[in-house]
């Protein structure tokens, strides 16, 4: 109770934090609006948007965009499937991998750190271009029309990595690891048992920021996906946007070819679609964030 | 006795040192087969690349397409508009660093400052909704406001004819995206700060600006600094998303909101011979900036404080 | 530092090395000759057997050989696999061993693939879709991704192809011969489709009536309309509408890409910069109206329409989302629901009836020349192309002379199998099943994708649909640029440079957005500063070459 109130006393003024209220309710009120007004276009009838235009009020509302994502049916379930698979397994599998490569160039006894280092952080400014990543990907480890072709090239975000090594660094004292390795504890018991603990919040942003990466992850899907059984659920989306791009770049040459622009997915389908993708993954926002805000009490725990 | 406990450190210390690059190893790996294997495609941006006719396959071709110098790289420099979208990539980087981090820590700041955890966890929430949002929807949102008959905005001007406002409408898409998320990885990091070293200061008569001012910008400067190293080496590169999508590539808004990326992919897709080698090219130009850059600031730090430097 | 880059790039290339020693142990697999130092020798070149090749019976126990085909625009039928099993029974009943294993990818945008797929070498696709939008085919194959079907060395069109050959119409054939590695020649086989192309100009007849016109006193259906954009009624007509309906109805929705050309009587600028103006005359339009090719703005029919079209922008009858980039959603969804009075599109047959049955509106098609043209955009917009990786291009070849001569083949391809997706109706023609059909929300690409002259017509068509088709078609009369390609390799740096500026002014220009006294000057300055005049003096050089050859 006492340090409750020794908590409460090291605070900013009633009058203050009134204003961060303010400035900072407004800011995340902005921040949610647009997606809000997603949700209401994506049930204005069509009627409405023609008469009151783009309206937080609709004059009526249809299901007919719903309906009409949901009759692509196994497809639209399937790529949900997919998206969700490669989302939970890369972001398990990333978050390992990242956190062990952030471990060692952490560890200031560790040699070989500096050769690691550089390994990783001339990648992140150095590519080798489109074609041969698809050369390495389809022909060397043949991964092509594989689940894995959408996992293994994001294995590993250098970025994040370093993101990562600097919350050891600030969160982490290092005589902690000494004094666990003096009294006969291995590299991987001290990593698993203490500094896995210990980094919680910032394992779970960048897994909050892995798992988005995932989620809305297409471009693989286009270069190495054939079977449409495997395709993401953002694939389908950016089909659709792929699609218009195209007819209003070659309008001049298609024409007489005649595909009929009428058959084109309509806005309010694509703002429906928009909701189904955003809506799962916004849903797993709060299970990362449960961590990040934990974060907040680990120094209690050192005191 | 003396040399057999030093003995026994030494391996002690080996076996620390094998079992840590066996955790590095699988992050190694694939760094090489991801990202290192395919460098060697990097000599595409110095030929005319084409299939070799007798025996076509990626190799041969690569071994017998001619080398023309740096051809492939003129298009970026070539025509008054191609320095025109050099300097927009330019002055957005650089305005998106700044605001970024300022925005981005002062929120964050303020967020750890607010009394009720549940308000702070509210804002976090929706603050961190748009960076779910792709560029694309993102657009539709915009262009329901900016729309010339039904927009909200339509009677003020004619949004996507004009370009004034544009660099405005830009940045602040770029910080409502990004805000968010920067400001969590602060919030993270603020977090990790020990709580008795504000009570003691609070104790010592410091007042709140103070203790931010000492102690919560020392503590996460190195995350501020690696976060804009990081960005200053991506400062010709630009968010395709962004100048591609928000502006519906509306001709005549190009000169405020052409960019790098946008000039390029133009290029990709249109029916230029060629237009995988040009894209090549100006990928390894990106890079290779991008590799000065980071370099450059890289020293500045270590000069100032050589612990905050990357490497 | 120094040591580190010096480790890394020996790393670097020991790995590039091993990488290059994979792809390769692949190819050894097949059966390819492989001599001992295990580099590919090539092959060895076959006798020439100019006999067409007699199909020999099938051996059971021989696994067909697997073709696969790069559809562009997809399928509605998400789930092939009755249609694959139909198709590969058909091809043993044919009397070929050969099965095929189709890509649908799902739509027009997603042309990329392709092209990664031939620029990475990919030997796992034996046939593309290509043309001269999409996947383009003339710049593949100049720079040598497609085989050369007629090259004496293979003679693969004479020997597996001969009833394709004849099938197909020669002027198709002749817009598909161009410049590659193997000289010149046909590099693909061109899709028999709607070749000419017929601007018109589409008008909703039951608006017009409800504002109390007459069609039949405006419009003269046998002649050429093209004047009437400068015929006061025309103005009156919009006027009217816009009255009656309010402030939010867009009379003209005509279509940005195309809009100002119709008018022009300029064949399509065949560069893809949709810039240069390649003037034909109206009343011949085989006789080029001046012998060298100019830039669009620079030319006074071109100017006459695109002041006119500003008019009505100013009066505030065009939408104005048309000026921005991403109306082509927008224009479908008004033209779906009729909101408009006029509209442009190329007009071919067997597309009419559409639009009309749909939303029960009585559309009519204005013809702006008086005969449809026929032009190399047209004549070539779509085949199929070999790939120079394909492992089987003889299975490949006679594959495509299956498809495009054998109607039940063809059927299914398109149609999907009978009784599963469709059926016949008394009169002997197909009557979709939509429910079993749609799965996505594109239709097939019924236009272009294999022999659309060798399909059962639809009962929505009609019986004689193919016979109107093809006397359409053969109304057709060649422009003067029919067959001219442009190769923009010596100028490549000008034209990736103009791209930007094509892409700044050319969309808002032509719908009317742009004040035009600044805006044309502007254009040129900026076509000037990116080199247009380079462009133009190498197209006019490669015209000439063009016209002297001919």
């Amino acid at each position: 109770m006492a340090k409750r109130k020794k908590f409460r006393m090291n605070k900013v003024s009633y009058a203050s934090e009134t204003i961060f209220h303010v400035i900072i309710a407004a800011f995340a009120l902005m921040c949610i609006i647009p997606f809000i007004f997603i949700i209401i276009i994506a049930f204005s009838s069509a009627e409405s948007l023609r008469t009151v235009g783009y309206s937080f009020f609709p004059t009526g509302t249809t299901m007919i965009n719903f309906n009409a994502a949901f009759e692509m049916g196994d497809l639209l379930w399937r790529s949900f499937a997919n998206s969700v698979f490669i989302t939970i397994v890369g972001t398990f599998l990333a978050l390992l991998i990242s956190s062990m490569y952030a471990y060692g160039l952490y560890r200031s006894n560790y040699p070989l750190k500096k050769f690691f280092m550089f390994l990783m952080f001339f990648t992140m400014i150095f590519g080798g271009g489109l074609v041969p990543f698809v050369i390495v990907i389809r022909n060397l480890l043949g991964l092509a029309d594989t689940i894995w072709a959408l996992i293994v090239p994001m294995l590993m975000a250098p970025f994040h990595v370093i993101i990562l090594r600097t919350f050891y660094r600030t969160c982490i004292p290092e005589s902690l690891l000494d004094a666990a390795n003096i009294d006969g504890a291995g590299e991987f018991r001290t990593f698993f048992m203490i500094v896995i603990p210990l980094s919680k919040p910032g394992l779970a942003t960048i897994g909050l920021m892995t798992a988005i990466g995932f989620w809305n992850d297409w471009w693989h899907a286009l270069l190495f996906i054939r079977d449409r059984s495997l395709i993401p659920l953002q694939f389908l989306l950016m089909e659709m946007q792929r699609n218009i791009d195209f007819f209003r770049r070659h309008a001049a040459m298609i024409g007489a070819t005649n595909i009929d622009m009428t058959e084109l997915p309509t806005q309010g389908l694509r703002m429906a679609l928009a909701v189904i993708i955003v809506v799962p993954i916004a849903f797993a926002y709060p299970f990362f964030q449960r961590y990040i805000i934990s974060g907040m009490t680990i120094g209690a725990v050192k005191e | 006795m003396d040399t057999l406990a030093r003995r026994k450190k030494r391996t002690a210390n080996i076996r620390r040192t094998m079992a840590i690059t066996v955790m590095m190893l699988p992050g190694a790996i694939w760094l090489i087969v991801i990202r290192y294997l395919p460098m060697f495609g990097i000599v595409m941006a110095f030929q005319n690349h084409r299939p070799y006719t007798p025996n076509p396959g990626f190799f041969n071709n690569i071994i017998n397409s001619p080398f023309v110098g740096l051809r492939n790289f003129e298009f970026i420099f070539f025509g008054d508009r191609a320095w025109n979208m050099i300097s927009n990539t330019l002055i957005y980087n650089m305005v998106f660093i700044v605001t970024t981090t300022v925005i981005g820590v002062a929120i964050a700041v303020i967020l750890t400052e607010i009394t009720s955890k549940f308000f702070a966890k509210v804002y976090q929430t929706l603050m961190f909704f748009p960076f779910f949002i792709s560029w694309v929807v993102a657009s539709y949102f915009l262009f329901a406001f900016l729309e010339p008959t039904f927009g909200l905005l339509s009677d003020v001007r004619d949004w996507y004819m004009d370009p004034t406002g544009w660099p405005v409408i830009l940045t602040s898409a770029n910080l409502w995206k990004n805000v968010g998320f920067t400001c969590i990885i602060y919030v993270a990091a603020i977090a990790g700060i020990d709580p008795g070293m504000y009570e003691a200061a609070a104790i010592d008569g410091a007042s709140k600006w103070k203790q931010t001012w000492y102690i919560t910008l020392p503590t996460i400067k190195p995350m501020i600094i690696i976060l804009n190293i990081l960005a200053v080496g991506r400062i010709v590169m630009a968010d395709f998303g962004l100048f591609w999508n928000l502006t519906m590539d509306s001709g005549p808004l190009q000169r405020a909101t052409e960019v790098f990326d946008t000039y390029v992919y133009r290029v990709m897709i249109s029916n230029v011979a060629g237009a995988a080698d040009f894209a090549t090219a100006a990928g390894l130009f990106q890079s290779v900036i991008g590799v000065i850059c980071i370099i450059g600031v890289n020293a500045l730090v270590r000069k100032i404080n050589p612990e905050n430097a990357m490497f | 530092m120094k040591r580190l880059i010096a480790i890394l790039l020996s790393a670097i290339m020991l790995l590039a090395l091993l990488a290059a020693c994979a792809p390769e142990a692949e190819t050894q697999a097949d059966p390819d000759p492989v001599n001992g130092n295990g580099e590919q020798v090539e092959d060895p070149v076959e006798p020439v057997d100019p006999d067409p090749v007699e199909p020999e019976p099938v051996d059971p126990g021989e696994p067909p050989t697997e073709i696969t085909i790069w559809f562009n625009g997809g399928n509605e039928n998400n789930n092939d696999t009755e249609v694959v099993a139909a198709a590969n029974a058909r091809l043993q009943e044919l009397g070929l061993n050969i099965a095929i294993n189709p890509v649908w990818t799902g739509g027009w945008g997603m042309g990329d693939p392709a092209q990664i797929a031939l620029n990475t070498a990919d030997a796992s696709i034996d046939i593309f879709w290509a043309g001269t939008w999409g996947l383009n085919y003339f710049n593949n194959a100049r720079i040598g991704n497609f085989i050369r079907l007629d090259d004496p060395d293979n003679n693969l069109l004479e020997r597996y192809g001969q009833a394709m050959l004849a099938e197909v119409e020669d002027v198709l054939w002749e817009a598909f011969v161009t410049d590659g590695p193997s000289g010149r020649g046909l590099y693909g086989i061109p899709g028999p489709k709607d070749y000419a192309a017929w601007f018109k100009l589409e008008v909703n007849v039951t608006r017009l009536e409800e504002l109390g016109f007459d069609f039949d006193e405006i419009f003269d259906m046998n002649g050429s309309n093209s004047h009437i954009i400068f015929d006061p009624i025309f103005e009156e007509i919009m006027q009217a509408a816009k009255d009656e309906y309010g402030d939010t109805f867009f009379p003209l929705m005509l279509e940005s890409g195309n809009w100002v050309q119709q008018f022009s009587n300029t064949d399509a600028d065949i560069t893809g910069l949709d810039t240069f103006m390649f003037p034909f005359d109206p009343d011949n339009p085989a006789l080029p109206a001046r012998p060298e090719v100019t830039l669009q703005i620079e030319n006074d029919d071109f100017l006459a329409v695109l002041e006119r079209t500003r008019h009505f922008w100013e009066q505030g009858f065009t939408d104005p989302r048309l000026a921005i980039g991403d109306d082509a959603i927008d224009r479908g969804e008004e033209l779906r629901d009729g909101n408009f009075i006029f509209s442009t599109g190329q007009y071919a047959h067997g597309h009419t009836g559409s639009r009309q049955a749909e939303s029960n509106l009585d559309i009519r098609f204005v013809p702006l020349s008086r005969v449809p043209i026929v032009s190399t955009m047209s004549a070539a917009g779509s085949g199929f192309a070999v790939s120079v990786y394909s492992q089987n291009p003889e299975a490949a070849v006679q594959f495509m002379n299956a498809w495009y001569t054998d109607n039940t083949l063809a059927v299914i391809l398109t149609e999907g199998v009978e009784g599963i997706h469709w059926n016949y109706d008394a009169d002997g023609l197909i009557v979709l099943d939509h429910d079993a059909r749609d799965a996505g929300p594109w239709g097939t690409w019924r236009f272009g994708m294999g022999n659309v002259f060798m399909l059962t017509p639809r009962d929505t068509d009609g019986a004689g649909w193919i016979e109107g088709f093809q006397a359409y078609n053969e109304q057709g009369v060649g422009t003067a640029f029919l067959g001219f390609v442009f190769d923009n390799e010596p100028v490549a740096i000008q034209y990736a440079a103009m791209q930007s500026v094509v892409d700044e002014f050319r969309t808002p220009l032509t719908v009317g957005a742009l004040d035009l006294d600044t805006a044309i000057p502007d254009f040129l300055a900026a076509l000037q500063a990116a080199g247009a005049d380079d462009v133009l003096a190498e197209i006019n050089r490669q015209l000439d070459e063009f016209f002297a050859g001919r």
